[in-house]
């Protein structure tokens, strides 16, 4: 028989933490920017929803992608493989994908694959942005 | 969106908690997403209703007075029809942990959660099909050992459970470990187990003061790094990535970093003959010495 008294402090976590995949799109001139929310792994289907969203992107001839990581929670095995997928179709097109930097969890395991070392990444947009831009005015990582 | 709202209104959750506040944030979320919520304010209300009424789902917190949660999860076992049943609760001991294995509960979650999220476990436990058991072989805090299915969705549920027994590590070592351990899982019932629900992956975790160890033995016949064709760590250095393209001819989902990010996170990493069997270590020495510092 378990005993006990009830915990009644700290129920919720208020950050609103986000568990499935949310994928937005938007541009900036010719870069194609996907804003990640939440988990990129096999469990509930969400690395297949990514690889749809960018294969459809990419079929439209899009060129230049910047995915921001800031808000994506969780990447496992899966998740990774759809941006590599992308980082090397986009790359043979002539074309590119660059991040901006993941945090928490999600940097945690990009790190032990080292992929931003290989994936040029940024700490923010603006920096982000300014890269895809001829030489010259190409802001440093 | 109708359609999905429809469907959710079929289904029926009970959320027991004494703690009013905790039961009518997750029973408001779970209303206003369509389901039909019924409230217990303890365990033994709950256990009743349950008897009483055919729930597809039930939150359900440990501690409770009259009756706890794990007391209502082993009576509720017994019934013709149980819900899916989860846990939750800001213990994050071993014992409570271990109990809600060895109960068969569906998930386990802890406070704090948001109440956006306890919607998404409702609708992502409420998709999948009723759990094939999981076998409790050993439930000792420092030894644990589990036979469970060959389905993706077992392997995240021992994984949810798993992981909350390293709680004591620090974040980043407690992340590397648990994304480890889910991808060796992952290819044992992927690949060993060829997501046959009727074979069985057996998982030991030993935990000392230190080291962690995993070991996962899958049913399947093993495989050699030399043939993995469709993986990184069957790649040149040189050409890492080689192995998506490979994976797209093959048809293959996406995936094939596992094995290679299982390698840089373990410290050691010992597969058996057939490689039907792999052993994941690592070395606690840091944390042993600032629990031998704390006198723990």
């Amino acid at each position: 028989m378990l005993s006990g008294t009830s915990s009644r402090r700290n129920t919720f976590d208020l950050t609103q933490r986000i568990v499935a995949l949310q994928i937005s799109v938007r541009e900036s001139g010719d870069i194609t920017i996907l804003d990640l929310r939440g988990r990129a792994t096999i469990s509930d289907g969400e690395s297949e929803l990514l690889k749809s969203k960018l294969e459809e992107l990419i079929a439209k001839g899009v060129q230049k992608v910047l995915l921001n990581l800031a808000n994506l929670s969780h990447v496992d095995s899966s998740g990774f493989s759809v941006i590599v997928r992308v980082y090397v179709s986009l790359r043979d097109r002539g074309g590119d994908l660059r991040f901006i930097r993941p945090c928490g969890r999600a940097l945690t395991a990009f790190n032990v694959l080292r992929l931003l070392e290989v994936i040029p990444t940024f700490g923010n947009e603006d920096d982000a942005l300014a890269s895809f831009r001829p030489k010259g005015y190409v802001a440093q990582p | 969106m109708t359609t999905k709202r429809q469907s959710a209104h079929k289904k029926r959750i009970l959320v027991a908690d004494d703690d009013r506040t905790t039961r009518f944030g997750i029973s408001s979320m779970l209303r206003d997403s369509g389901y039909a919520v019924t409230e217990a304010t303890d365990g033994a209300e709950a256990l009743g209703k349950i008897r009483k009424v055919n729930f597809a789902l039930a939150f359900v917190d440990i501690w409770m007075p009259k009756v706890t949660g794990l007391e209502v999860l082993a009576a509720a076992r017994t019934l013709p029809s149980c819900p899916k049943i989860v846990i939750m609760t800001s213990d994050k001991t071993p014992d409570a942990i271990l109990g809600a294995v060895r109960e068969q509960a569906y998930e386990y979650l802890s406070k704090p959660f948001s109440p956006k999220e306890a919607v998404e476990v409702a609708e992502r436990v409420l998709r999948q099909e009723a759990p094939r058991p999981i076998e409790i072989v050993s439930a000792k805090p420092e030894w644990v050992e589990l036979l469970i299915p060959c389905t993706r969705e077992a392997a995240d549920r021992i994984h949810s459970f798993l992981k909350k027994l390293d709680a004591d590590l620090p974040e980043e070592q407690r992340d590397t470990i648990g994304l480890a351990f889910r991808e060796l899982l992952l290819n044992a019932v992927e690949w060993g187990g060829q997501l046959d629900p009727n074979r069985k992956v057996r998982i030991a975790y030993v935990r000392s003061s230190r080291l962690l160890l995993y070991r996962i033995a899958d049913p399947g016949t093993g495989f050699r790094f030399n043939k993995l064709k469709h993986a990184a760590v069957g790649q040149p250095e040189s050409d890492p990535f080689t192995h998506v393209a490979v994976r797209d001819k093959m048809g293959l989902r996406p995936g094939g970093f596992g094995i290679a990010m299982t390698r840089a996170i373990a410290d050691e990493l010992l597969y058996n003959q057939a490689q039907n069997e792999v052993i994941f270590i690592k070395y606690l020495t840091a944390h042993a010495q600032d629990d031998k510092t704390s006198g723990r």
